[in-house]
């Protein structure tokens, strides 16, 4: 069956371009313009869709993005929504949810046990016994839902865009265009965002059987065009407003993050259905949804129709369907008193008008594929009820719904704008708006076309007044006349089928239902029903649960509330979200180096670091093994320019080390280098560092790796409340540094190093400003991971000549780099710990074994009086060495693994290692007090449940460079 | 240098002479050196035929040698003799120069600020650049300057061709 119209004025499709494509198997024509649901109801197809829970068939509901009876598979993206995507050449689709076509789905039987499944009924169903849930779970997951997730996804880039305006305008209908011509008179460069393919809004299709609409319509965009400083972006949504009017604007392609002075929210209304048993039938649909297929699309929604409505604009409908060529056999109007101005025109038209009825049931024909009647008979408004006793059936096979609306007002939520019941357009509108944020239009309460017209003037001159342009005060006066919504347009039928919620199955009964079980706040309700909690995220629904909860308990509606539209505003890919996703890694300037010397990498904070170098033959944890023994037998070297580095310059930098650090630094020689600890105000320990003293008023000083930039931007914040007289110097990137260790360390670094290194002139803590390789350097005398190491720090630029100096210089003691896999094993023997690796956030010096760096009694540190505190009460942990009691067969702990004490969590492994050096287990745990005796035992669970044995030691693990243990 | 087809050029200016200062008295050090210095926090100037001068903030300042280096190393050799409220910040930036047709869609992707043709030209911005902090300085539309750290010059030239690219084919020269 053929519904194409002939062609209209202003029709959204291009007849000149025919496309064809498939649905379920069968071949369809479409023209480019169209939409999926469109060129499918132009074909004849009724039957579009299965519903989430029950599977009932389900066609048209809103013809927009406010519902999803629709949704289509193409294989390779899933959940497309059919009402709004258009249909492209060559789409293969199918519907979601089906099992054996969307005509014959197997699980329509689901539909005939809908009583035994009302809403909630697995919570009770299956919640016992508990073992069983798992299985249900699976039940119910394979028979309800929507689309499968395709996991072979490609992956295309979508790019997100930064940028500016002085006013967006959300919303291009009959206000938003208004809005966007008034303001744009004094030249401010405006934004005007519509979803849909086209702007206009309602004037695109309500047009109660004249021209007048399209006329208005016509004359704003023509003048549109003149104004350059306006950019209108149709099928475009904004999908959320956060802090300072940022607005992400969801393009197809991507989205737009844009930053406006001020905002117009002129977004509309959502339409309402009434509430009648079978009110899901395909056919049965919003007259809205109507108007869009006869005015976009050119299809005539059905042949013989019914109109159920209750306010006026359901005699809109009904012109525009006689319009179309549809057989109007009734305009059925729940209202009994109200008087629409289109009346006349209606009756003059020898259309029956039955005032004061409602439908009571819409028949389905036998194949369930459609309407075959309508039931009608009176209806009581005061009482809510119908007149069972004067039943009248109308033939038709469609049905146009209008019963009122709810304001499209999530980005009015989201930005705190207040919202008040306002009884003479029976909806929500904003009482209270935040500075820079406006509304206009349907949402703000005004629903003739003047009003539209005039309310988005309002509130461009209101935009204009903030911004300080000059503006003539414009004032749009209330809605008059009837009320466009209706108070409770709900019909209660025995037999249920009456839906609340489409997408999610939800019926009047559920309700009452849940009211009855105690669940009878809007946010409960709405977490018991699910009713909101689908992809449509209420929009065809939350309206009707608030004023179905008001009539039940009693309540004006103002009294219920309404819940929260959170961001986004529609479903949004999650290739949008992530974007062109951006990775930054810091290299050092001997990368190439270590690239080339077959270097694995790995992400160290916002590092790539070597983890090891592979060698042919060599298995990974071989290869770290030798490195490691290379270090205690001769001698390695790893690229430590990864360190954060720091100048403290001026007559109050010891004052600020003072501060900033837990130890002492006011007296501290020349040339001396100390270990350093940075706490929080809480005694947390932030990080720790290295201080060396290169004058009296300089300090060179290192910070951990991945913690670098935090302590620079903590030592800036306290200098801001401090205020001495320093100057902090990030030099992180301008030095490179080289960490030379192990027995053979000394030799091959005298070989390139002009300053003597000897025991007595460099001893260990010290530092020396000398030149190596020709290069000026500053060589401090460390130990982290050998007592014989040195750290050589250059400017970056000059690094790979010293490491290539030093390679060469080391190559008769076969010297080796080493990676940071290695270096966390080699410094574990010397039994050191790592910030952020062996500390967590709640860790304290006392906790970690640190309190040799602390300086309790001086004048000042950050994080003292909280330690002092701390140090009042028992100590909860402590960090211990220990060595595993292996045997053959056991499985090894890893680390997080937990400290096990008559059956209770008593610590945890930060660390643990195979020492090549000692040939076993080595490691760092936080265990109980009572368990922190050296030599005692603990018990550590693996992963595979086993317990294996623990015993405390002491540290260093390894005390020579020979590797002899101290157990 | 890559360019895109006459839209995006990337210019590395990372081999410029640079040179960097801060502390109290750092504008009336280099004022006193005849080096003229914007006035106000946050912007940049010429000083001379080939000295661009950037001020970090009140008490910061980067010296970039355009087309000499005479400026830089005068300013370097004096900073080794110390003087009270001026501390020497070693510099070592990766510079580049972005301009082309398409230089402020390209910004759009990967900066927040507002960098449209009204924004005001010779301010400098202390920003986040594809998820990196950098400088920042416009100079016309299709003309914009990045100082970052040198350890993101592969990540952000990378970065940025690749979306260079994504605008049109990419000639490398």
């Amino acid at each position: 069956m053929n519904r194409r119209l002939e062609t209209r004025p202003g029709e959204w499709i291009d007849r000149d371009e025919p496309l064809k494509f498939s649905f379920e198997g069968k071949e369809y024509t479409g023209f480019s313009g169209d939409t999926i649901t469109s060129a499918l109801w132009a074909s004849g197809e009724r039957i579009l869709g299965r519903s989430f829970k029950y599977h009932r068939p389900r066609g048209i509901l809103s013809l927009s993005n406010h519902d999803v009876n629709i949704l289509v598979t193409d294989m390779e993206d899933t959940n497309i929504r059919a009402d709004v995507v258009n249909v492209k050449e060559g789409m293969r689709l199918l519907a979601v949810n089906t099992s054996g076509g969307v005509k014959k789905d197997k699980k329509r039987w689901l539909d005939r046990l809908s009583a035994f499944m009302p809403v909630g009924f697995y919570y009770k169903a299956f919640h016992s016994p508990r073992k069983l849930f798992p299985f249900w779970e699976n039940v119910i997951r394979k028979s309800a839902g929507l689309g499968e997730v395709n996991f072979n996804y490609p992956r295309t880039i979508k790019t997100k865009y930064h940028e500016h305006c002085d006013l967006l305008i959300v919303g291009a209908g009959t206000a938003g265009l208004s809005a966007a011509l008034h303001a744009a008179k004094c030249g401010i460069g405006i934004t005007l965002v519509d979803e849909n393919r086209q702007a206009g809004g309602s004037l695109t299709y309500d047009c109660a059987g004249d021209q007048e609409s399209k006329t208005v319509l016509r004359n704003l965009l023509d003048e549109i065009k003149h104004h350059p400083n306006i950019t209108l972006l149709t099928g475009v949504y904004a999908a959320g407003y956060y802090t300072d009017h940022y607005i992400p604007l969801v393009r197809e392609d991507g989205i737009t993050n844009m930053r406006a002075k001020a905002v117009v929210i002129a977004t509309g209304a959502y339409e309402q259905p009434p509430v009648f048993r079978n009110n899901d039938l395909p056919g049965v649909m919003l007259g809205t949804a109507a108007q869009r297929l006869i005015h976009r699309y050119s299809v005539r929604p059905f042949d013989v129709g019914v109109v159920f409505t209750a306010n006026d604009q359901g005699y809109r409908v009904a012109l525009d369907l006689l319009e179309a060529g549809v057989e109007v056999a009734a305009l059925v109007d729940l209202r009994k008193k109200a008087a629409s101005p289109l009346a006349d025109k209606l009756l003059q038209l020898n259309i029956r008008i039955l005032k004061g009825y409602c439908i009571y049931e819409a028949i389905p024909t036998g194949d369930h594929e459609g309407v075959k009647e309508v039931v009608i008979c009176p209806f009581d408004e005061s009482s809510g009820k119908p007149d069972t006793g004067d039943l009248v059936t109308i033939a038709c096979d469609g049905i146009a719904m209008c019963a009122g609306w709810a304001p499209a007002a999530a980005l009015l939520y989201q930005a705190g704008v207040s919202m008040r019941y306002d009884n003479t357009v029976n909806q929500f509108v904003p009482n209270k708006l935040p500075k820079g944020v406006f509304a206009a239009g349907k949402v703000n309460g005004r629903f003739d076309l003047e009003s539209r017209l005039k309310d988005g003037q309002r509130a461009a001159s209101e935009v204009l007044s903030m911004l300080s342009e000059t503006s003539i005060k414009v004032v749009s006066e209330p809605h008059e006349g009837n009320t466009p919504s209706h108070t409770f347009p709900f019909v209660p039928h025995p037999k249920a089928k009456n839906f609340i919620d489409f997408d999610e199955d939800i019926q009047l009964k559920d309700f009452i239902n849940a009211a009855q079980e105690g669940f009878d706040n809007i946010e409960l309700m709405k977490r018991f029903t699910t009713v909101g909690m689908g992809p449509s995220q209420g929009k065809h629904s939350n309206m009707n649960a608030i004023r179905i909860l008001a009539k039940i308990r009693d309540l004006p509606v103002e009294k219920i509330g309404s819940t929260t539209a959170r961001p986004f505003f529609h479903p949004t890919p999650i290739g949008h979200l992530a974007g062109r996703t951006f990775h930054p890694h810091r290299l050092t300037s001997l990368h190439d180096w270590h690239q080339t010397a077959q270097a694995d990498f790995i992400a160290v904070g916002a590092w790539l670091r070597p983890a090891y170098y592979s060698i042919a033959g060599l298995s990974r944890d071989d290869a770290i093994i030798q490195e490691v023994l290379s270090v205690r037998q001769a001698v390695g070297m790893i690229d430590v320019g990864t360190l954060g580095k720091i100048e403290v310059h001026g007559p109050d930098s010891a004052l600020f080390l003072e501060r900033f650090y837990t130890g002492g630094f006011a007296n501290q020689k020349i040339g001396s280098t100390r270990y350093a600890l940075a706490l929080d105000e809480a005694g947390v320990i932030l990080d720790d560092g290295i201080v060396a003293r290169l004058a009296d008023d300089l300090f060179y000083l290192t910070a951990s790796t991945s913690n670098s930039a935090m302590v620079y931007r903590e030592m800036q914040r306290w200098q801001q409340k401090w205020q001495l007289d320093i100057g902090l110097v990030n030099v992180t990137g301008y030095y490179g540094a080289i960490n030379v260790a192990g027995v053979a360390a000394r030799k091959v670094l005298s070989k390139l190093c002009k300053a003597s290194l000897s025991e007595q002139d460099f001893s260990f803590g010290s530092i020396i400003e000398t030149v190596i390789a020709e290069v000026p350097a500053r060589i401090i005398r460390v130990g982290f991971v050998s007592e014989l190491a040195y750290e050589i720090h250059v400017a970056s630029q000059d690094a790979l000549t010293v490491w290539v100096a030093l390679m060469e210089a080391g190559e008769p003691e076969k010297i080796r780099p080493f990676g940071v896999e290695a270096q966390r094993i080699l410094r574990l023997e010397m039994g050191h710990s790592i910030c952020g690796h062996d500390t967590d956030g709640l860790t304290n010096p006392l906790e970690a074994g640190l309190m040799f760096a602390v300086k309790p009694d001086k004048p000042f540190f950050i994080g003292q009086r909280s330690l002092q505190i701390i140090r009042k009460a028992p100590i909860r942990k402590s960090l211990v060495p220990f060595l595993l009691d292996h045997q053959d067969g056991m499985e090894t702990p890893k680390e997080c693994n937990l400290v096990i004490a008559q059956g209770d969590i008593a610590g945890r492994v930060t660390s643990i290692a195979f020492s090549p050096t000692l040939k076993q287990a080595i490691g760092l745990a936080y265990v109980s007090p009572e368990l922190a005796i050296q030599g005692g035992s603990f018990l550590i669970r693996t992963d595979n449940g086993s317990l294996v044995k623990a015993i405390v030691a002491q540290t260093p693990f390894v005390t020579s460079q020979i590797g002899d243990s101290k157990k | 240098m890559m360019q895109t087809k006459e839209t995006i050029v990337i210019s590395d200016l990372s081999h410029l002479p640079r040179v960097g200062l801060k502390g109290p008295q750092a504008a009336d050090w280099l004022i006193g050196k005849q080096i003229k210095v914007p006035e106000k926090p946050n912007a940049c100037r010429t000083s001379g035929e080939g000295t661009l001068v950037l001020r970090l903030g009140l008490s910061e300042f980067l010296i970039e040698g355009q087309t000499d280096q005479l400026t830089t190393n005068k300013v370097k050799t004096s900073l080794m003799e110390k003087a009270p409220g001026i501390y020497p910040v070693p510099r070592a930036d990766t510079a580049l120069r972005i301009s082309g047709s398409d230089t402020l869609r390209l910004f759009s992707e990967i900066c927040m600020l507002d960098l449209s043709p009204e924004s005001v030209i010779n301010e400098v911005y202390m920003t986040q650049v594809a998820g990196i902090s950098a400088i920042l300085t416009k100079h016309a539309n299709d003309d914009f300057r990045i100082w970052c750290d040198c350890t993101y010059s592969k990540y952000l030239q990378t970065t940025l061709s690749d979306i260079a690219k994504s605008f049109s084919p990419m000639n490398v020269t």
